[in-house]
């Protein structure tokens, strides 16, 4: 069993209330009523004719379409039906629920009718598909059924998260292996940190030996003055050296964490944005823009704070807390116990105050996402507002949800200042019983049958419990930066676990000049593993053909020149670059020399010169005008106030489209590709620019294996050949000429549509 | 609408209205407001999604045609209806709801931004990962329990 089918059968298991497969009992009685015809696809239809969530499930073999409905007594009854016997398929998407109807013959009553919810969708979708196309005589060869199975039903939740197994420990522990390169620097800011915390123990007990050992026998007369003075200059000079000695190691904690942590975050965006430069394009397709790049910055940045402070500072208040309960304990036990026993119960405290934080929180958060949400819709569409006049009412609005979220914020802010207090205050009550029982037994007359306590041990012991508050209160807020730390660092190693689905090949052929030779060689393609958008397509292009790809949306052309670029890869089938399947190619070496021209052109932020630089940076500015020129662009850009280097704006918006597209011919024509790629190159601009864009584009062509995607059929007139492409095939190919000559022929029949649209057309 | 009362009925598993010649127009119904007009304003549509008819008010129609419209809708403005809510967890990136439906015991998850939604007649809405949508009629009239695990979620007053 692969990874990826362990990983769906495992969320499916978690996430779901279903099997995770079809029974296996009942799949061998399917298959035994289907004359020993394999299962290839199922579904479960959870819900029943009365609308109740229950278990029905649907296959089919090869032959056949078999409902398996369980009875109230568990057994399933089968209900098959021969596929030859169906003649339609009919759905009805509602809110949650669709309904399909398997049609028979005109006039028959339906031959199933099946009823499910969105979570079935897809499963149901894929064995509907087979289906269908079995009804226009098409074979689909289908995978392992379970896999397609546990994979539909495993796609929400993995859009939605990557990731199945968490384990906080094992987070922090990856978490913590990035500290590794930095051994020395964690070894010397721990030490720091344990130093302070050790030092910070030391004046109360030098407090005791002053007071104990050099105040109070000199006032008693055991000791001579000038010995309790030589002792207590030696106790100050001792707390003298403690105090430096502590600041020392604060000042050697900070530095070396605070820097370590930058580093570490350093080595995490790197790595990150490594990987991410190696996911395919399948990856982007599915993860929003704006995800990635939070996990990139705050994350990190998170990340940066739990480790520069969050970890050292959590095990060192778990340390202090246990250092201090064991010097308590040592100083006197009796009163050590008054301190040490409830602190369970204050842990108990803490853990009720941040769960009910938490909830509060949530809500807060809900409020505060409808007013960020408001202020996003609303000053995105300032000018419908203003057009409208709503100006006041959505001032109204937006008050209403301020004092709302203000609302929710004040009962929080509420809950936690009313919570503080009241756990200091019980700590502070703890010390105050400390100071009720200890006291009778630092004045306890000599003799009496109290237990004596000294005043040297009496005043330390309070210094000590002063010291208490703070590691609890520290470990208090600390559960919350550890649960945003491992969520952060989840998000970020989530990425990192994601595998390309486009690997480079282990012994690549390096093909350093690319001559141009493509063949497909019975292509099959499925983005979802299932429905093919490309079926068993072949053909042969030469060096230096023109070709134009042809056909309606959807039919299959993006997918052709995804595959020329090695976006994807086939699923079935070759794809031949030069007689090398392009899978064995050092792809990029192989990218290096495909130029593609796209609808929208990207440019950069930057200048119009480092953006046709852009596939060769070393290029000189001989090259760079002379690239311009071919493209079309030299005369505007001449014009522009700062020439080659005028910074054009994010995604190149100080450009008009047809200029934009002008400075991507350019930075074509400078990387000087083999194979190009030319994607709807002139379909967003007005005639007149279509025209000089045509005019770089045939200049660029030349030489060159071209594939080109275009609805304005009038610019691949110069075409070699033109593939027309429908529902994944290629239904016809061949000139221009050849082509309109073909009676009832597609390609002639849309380019009589566009001349009627338009009556621009000249054939 | 044609002339005369709409007739419509119920044939198999589908919505159809009936035709003179007997050919009968099969039909989807969809209500316009199904939240706030759920006897109001339903729109009835062919098989290419192509509104055929606008029926203002069901309780116009004869009954016969009501009862056929009633079970069509039933179906496809169909979501679960929640009566308890036995647990919400939040991992990470998800919400994690295991709920009893009137339609049987359902778990299903949410994204953690993604905020059950008040609906106009009362109550709340929540919509999972797969776009199923949740019905929560009444979170006052809910068992303490639950109320309280949707305290978080809801605008009323009780159950932090």
């Amino acid at each position: 069993m692969s990874t990826q089918q362990s990983r769906n059968i495992e969320i499916v298991k978690r996430f779901t209330d279903q099997p995770e497969r079809l029974p296996t009992g009942l799949r061998a009685r399917i298959e035994a009523a289907c004359e020993g015809q394999p299962v290839q696809l199922y579904a479960l239809a959870d819900l029943d004719a009365e609308m109740k969530l229950s278990h029905t499930w649907v296959a089919i073999t090869p032959r056949h379409l078999v409902i398996a409905a369980e009875g109230e007594d568990g057994e399933y009854g089968l209900s098959v039906v021969e596929r030859c016997r169906i003649t339609a398929l009919r759905s009805r998407p509602g809110l949650s629920c669709t309904v399909l109807a398997v049609l028979g013959a005109h006039g028959e009553s339906e031959l199933a009718v099946l009823r499910y919810t969105h979570r079935q969708r897809k499963a149901v979708e894929n064995l509907v598909f087979v289906l269908e196309q079995g009804l226009s005589g098409r074979e689909v060869p289908v995978g392992d059924p379970d896999e397609t199975y546990a994979e539909a039903l495993a796609s929400p939740v993995l859009s939605a998260r990557a990731s199945v197994k968490v384990n906080r420990m094992a987070i922090i522990w990856r978490l913590v292996g990035y500290l590794r390169p930095y051994r020395s620097r964690v070894l010397w800011g721990t030490v720091a940190a344990a130093g302070m915390t050790l030092l910070s123990l030391v004046p109360p007990y030098v407090l005791r030996v002053l007071i104990d050992g050099a105040l109070r026998p000199a006032r008693a007369g055991e000791v001579s003055w000038e010995q309790a003075s030589r002792t207590a200059w030696m106790a100050v000079a001792a707390v003298g050296v403690t105090y430096a000695l502590r600041q020392l190691c604060a000042w050697v904690r900070l530095r070396y964490m605070a820097i370590l942590g930058e580093d570490v975050a350093r080595d995490l965006r790197a790595e990150l944005y490594e990987h991410l430069q190696r996911l395919s394009l399948s990856y982007y397709s599915k993860t929003k823009t704006g995800s990635i790049i939070s996990r990139m910055t705050s994350d990190i940045d998170r990340l940066w704070h739990f480790i520069a402070f969050g970890v050292v500072n959590f095990s060192l208040s778990v340390v202090t807390l246990i250092g201090l309960a064991t010097v308590l304990l040592c100083l006197d036990w009796r009163l050590g116990l008054v301190m040490v026993v409830p602190v369970p119960l204050l842990f108990i405290g803490l853990y009720r105050h941040s769960e009910l934080m938490g909830r509060l929180c949530l809500r807060a958060w809900r409020k505060w996402s409808q007013v960020t949400g408001y202020m996003s819709d609303t000053i995105a569409g300032v000018k419908v507002v203003k057009a409208f006049s709503r100006e006041r009412a959505e001032r109204r609005s937006f008050r209403e949800r301020n004092c709302d979220v203000t609302e929710e914020l004040n009962s929080l802010h509420l809950v936690w200042t009313a919570f503080w207090p009241k756990l200091m205050g019980a700590v502070r009550g703890l010390m105050v019983l400390v100071w009720i029982l200890a006291l009778p037994r630092v004045m306890a007359p000599e003799g009496s049958e109290v237990v004596a306590l000294s005043i040297g041990t009496f005043v330390s012991f309070m210094l000590y419990m002063t010291m208490f508050t703070h590691p609890v209160e520290e470990i208090g807020t600390m559960t919350n930066m550890i649960n945003r730390a491992t969520s952060s660092a989840h998000r970020v190693f989530e990425i990192l676990d994601t595998e390309p689905e486009v690997r480079a090949a282990a012994e690549p052929v390096v093909l350093s000049q690319v001559q141009g030779r493509v063949a497909f060689r019975n292509v099959t393609f499925a983005y979802d593993g299932v429905r093919q958008v490309l079926r068993g397509v072949s053909f042969e292009v030469e060096p230096g053909e023109m070709i134009g790809l042809v056909g309606p949306s959807g039919a299959g052309k993006t997918t052709v020149i995804n595959l020329i670029v090695r976006f994807y890869d086939a699923t079935d089938g070759q794809v031949l670059i030069d007689g090398h399947d392009v899978r064995e190619l050092d792809l990029e070496l192989y990218r290096r020399q495909v130029g593609m021209v796209l609808q929208d052109p990207y440019l950069f932020h930057g200048s119009i010169l480092d953006n046709i630089r852009y596939g060769v940076p070393e290029a000189e500015s001989e090259r760079v005008i002379s690239a311009a020129r071919a493209a079309g662009a030299h005369d505007f850009i001449c014009k522009l106030p700062h020439g080659y280097e005028t910074v054009v704006g994010e995604r190149g918006h100080t450009l008009s489209g047809g200029e934009r597209q002008r400075v991507s011919i350019a930075r074509a024509v400078l990387s000087n590709p083999r194979i190009l790629i030319l994607d709807e190159a002139t379909s967003s601009v007005d005639t007149e620019t279509e025209r000089q864009i045509q005019e770089a584009l045939d200049r660029l062509i030349a030489g060159r294996t071209t594939f080109a995607i275009a609805h304005r059929l009038s610019t691949l007139k110069r075409a070699s050949r033109l593939f027309v492409i429908e529902e994944g095939r290629v239904s016809e190919e061949g000139t221009h000429e050849e082509l309109l000559a073909r009676e009832g022929g597609t390609y002639r029949k849309l380019c009589r549509m566009q001349q009627e649209l338009t009556g621009t057309f000249a054939v | 609408m044609g002339p005369g009362p709409l007739r419509l009925e119920w044939r198999g598993s589908g919505l159809v209205i009936p035709g003179v010649d007997g050919n009968s127009v099969p039909v989807k119904a969809q209500r316009c407001f199904p939240w706030s007009e759920t006897g109001r304003w339903v729109s009835l549509r062919n098989e290419k999604d192509e509104e055929l008819v606008l029926i203002e008010n069901v309780d116009d129609l004869p009954p016969v045609s009501r009862r056929a419209l009633e079970r069509a809708l039933s179906e496809s403005v169909f979501m679960l209806v929640v009566e308890s809510v036995e647990e919400v967890e939040e991992e990470f990136e998800l919400r994690r709801w295991k709920v009893m439906t009137r339609q049987g015991p359902r778990s299903f998850q949410t994204r953690l931004d993604e905020w059950p939604r008040q609906t106009p007649g009362g109550g709340l809405m929540i919509r999972d990962l797969s776009g199923d949508v949740y019905h929560v009629p009444e979170v006052v009239e809910m068992d303490e329990a639950s109320r309280k695990r949707l305290w978080a979620f809801a605008d009323c007053s009780s159950g932090a």
